[in-house]
């Protein structure tokens, strides 16, 4: 994928590979934003998962939601790994230190392939209660050490 | 909020289709997971091959010409690993060619055998006495249960005399006969329908099980099916041990089994070979004779099809054996149909574990995760194309890269 691409791509050009690649759900642009409701089925033996996918512009960040079947549920009580927030079921699909998604990257070929793989690995953690996908930890607050001296000085 | 009222839509034949062979593909798999691994048949052949020469060697027993070779799940092509430790337990036949039954005893020709092994250096602390066979331990291995037989001048089809040595009679038996029998109906091709080509509509992306290589000793639906319920039933006798003792032994679900497939194959078409998987143990109740004798006591019957007077119910004068049976068969074919119901990975892998042990099943379905993450790791991994006949652009789409975020 370009790194010519300077450019966030605009919600319309999302709005249309969304459309092109993922049909099976719905896409919508408001002003609030993009929204995709769709199903997503992982593998063969999958459930079905209603999935939610909403960007607000490209300055945000897009936001993933499991909205039916309810995962906690599903975890029975347990702590689902790699999740922002279990309750309303959002998923952390990449990692934003890294920069693994930008706003030049198409929604449809990042957010949704990492929400079905995100859906495998859970289902799978369901049964072995291990986390096969990988990833990376949610951050400790910095230590001031770790800090540049021009950046400690600047605010004094 | 609108997404309430999103509903699921249900599955298109298509889909049930693709699933159902994607099942049979899964308990392929966890089939040739069970057998015996290639490198230790390899090793037990060396090793009966051995202990044949050993017999041949001895001079009592070369007098009669002895002739050792497989019979039952080794011959069958049925193995099935124990539930619990490895040793898998493979069976033999020594046929003594020339000698006849009304010449020895029972005691007689097992001792020839027993003292055989048991005098010899490297048998010797290998070497245990059961009721019907002479077991040579391979530890953590195999072990081979040899049992000594004799021709059955009264079958015509060739078959042979088992001693028993409990009972201190001849049973007939015909293990050649029945390899012959059971191999050319295992070999039987059912005829499924041509839905390949329908697989289209909704995506399904990650963790397809990758289908057996045809050259790999193609095991085919009818062996699958005896694996799958003899492990059905072993896992059974752990989960209801009041029941255990009186669980159906291997040769009866065998039997069963391939009369029930031999007709399963000839009644039509079938959607899958998990279906007709479904149909074997469905119809298998029905090639139990059962007789009334001369005081009203049931009599049940599974006839060994090769020689005659062999009945392998021959324990179920007592009914135990037979409600037991029914149950477990019960049992057996609600979890087998269940699988077709049940939604999400999960559910089927934690289904699996409860009905064949979790060893398999889950080695099987590592596997599979695995390999998405080496294609992940590869960056290699596409998810394919919405099947909609109308979207000409859309291409199978690569996953990019990317770490799930928090703990």
């Amino acid at each position: 994928m370009g790194f010519l691409r300077t450019k966030s791509l605009s919600l319309p050009h999302q709005l249309a590979t969304l459309r092109a690649n993922w049909p099976e759900g719905e896409t919508r642009l408001t002003q609030l934003g993009l929204t995709w409701n769709g199903p997503l089925i992982p593998s063969m033996f999958s459930r079905t998962y209603v999935v939610r996918v909403s960007y607000q512009s490209p300055q945000h960040l897009p936001i993933t939601q499991v909205l039916s079947p309810s995962l906690d549920e599903l975890a029975g009580g347990r702590k689902i790994p790699h999740m922002y927030s279990q309750k309303k079921g959002e998923l952390c699909l990449f990692t934003p230190e890294f920069h693994e998604w930008t706003g030049q990257m198409r929604l449809s070929h990042s957010i949704l392939p990492w929400a079905e793989l995100w859906l495998y690995y859970f289902e799978d953690w369901l049964a072995t209660g291990e986390w096969q996908g990988g990833g990376t930890d949610h951050p400790t607050p910095r230590t001031i050490s770790t800090y540049s001296a021009p950046f400690l000085r600047s605010l004094r | 909020m609108s997404y309430l009222n999103y509903v699921t839509p249900a599955d298109s034949p298509a889909q049930q289709f693709a699933r159902k062979q994607e099942l049979f593909t899964l308990l392929d798999r966890i089939g040739q997971d069970m057998e015996i691994p290639p490198g230790r048949y390899k090793e037990a052949e060396e090793k009966y091959l051995a202990v044949s020469d050993v017999l041949h060697g001895c001079p009592t027993l070369s007098q009669y010409d002895p002739q050792v070779f497989a019979q039952g799940s080794f011959a069958l092509g049925t193995t099935v690993r124990p539930l619990h430790g490895d040793e898998y337990d493979l069976d033999f036949i020594c046929f003594l060619q020339k000698a006849h039954h009304l010449q020895h005893t029972q005691r007689q020709v097992y001792d020839y055998l027993y003292k055989r092994l048991a005098n010899h250096g490297v048998y010797s602390s290998m070497v245990e006495l059961k009721n019907r066979c002479v077991r040579v331990r391979y530890a953590d291995k195999f072990h081979l249960d040899i049992t000594p037989a004799v021709r059955n001048p009264y079958c015509y089809r060739g078959g042979l005399y088992v001693p028993d040595r409990k009972l201190v009679i001849w049973k007939a038996s015909h293990p050649k006969g029945y390899v012959e029998w059971f191999t050319p109906i295992a070999a039987l091709k059912p005829r499924l329908k041509m839905l390949e080509k329908a697989v289209e509509g909704r995506r399904v992306a990650l963790g397809t099980t990758e289908k057996l290589p045809e050259q790999q000793m193609p095991r085919g639906i009818l062996r699958r099916a005896v694996q799958f319920m003899k492990r059905h039933r072993d896992t059974y006798r752990e989960q209801y041990p009041l029941h255990a003792d009186y669980a159906p032994i291997s040769i009866v679900i065998t039997t069963l089994a391939a009369h029930a497939y031999q007709l399963a194959v000839g009644l039509g078409e079938y959607d899958s070979e998990f279906d007709v998987m479904n149909a074997v143990i469905d119809l298998m109740p029905r090639f139990i004779g059962i007789e009334q004798d001369w005081a009203n006591k049931r009599i049940y019957t599974v006839l060994n099809p090769t020689t005659d007077g062999e009945n392998f119910a021959d324990k179920w004068s007592d009914p135990k054996y037979y409600e037991v049976f029914t149950a477990w068969h019960q049992a057996a074919k609600h979890d087998l149909r269940n699988l077709e119901m049940l939604r999400g990975r999960d559910e089927i892998q934690k289904s699996l574990r409860n009905s064949l042990g979790s060893l398999e099943t889950d080695r099987v379905f590592g596997i599979q995760t695995q390999r998405i993450n080496q294609a992940r790791e590869q960056q290699t991994l596409h998810i394919p194309a919405a099947a909609r006949p109308s979207i000409a652009a859309a291409a199978a789409l690569p996953v990019p890269r990317n770490n799930f975020f928090g703990k």
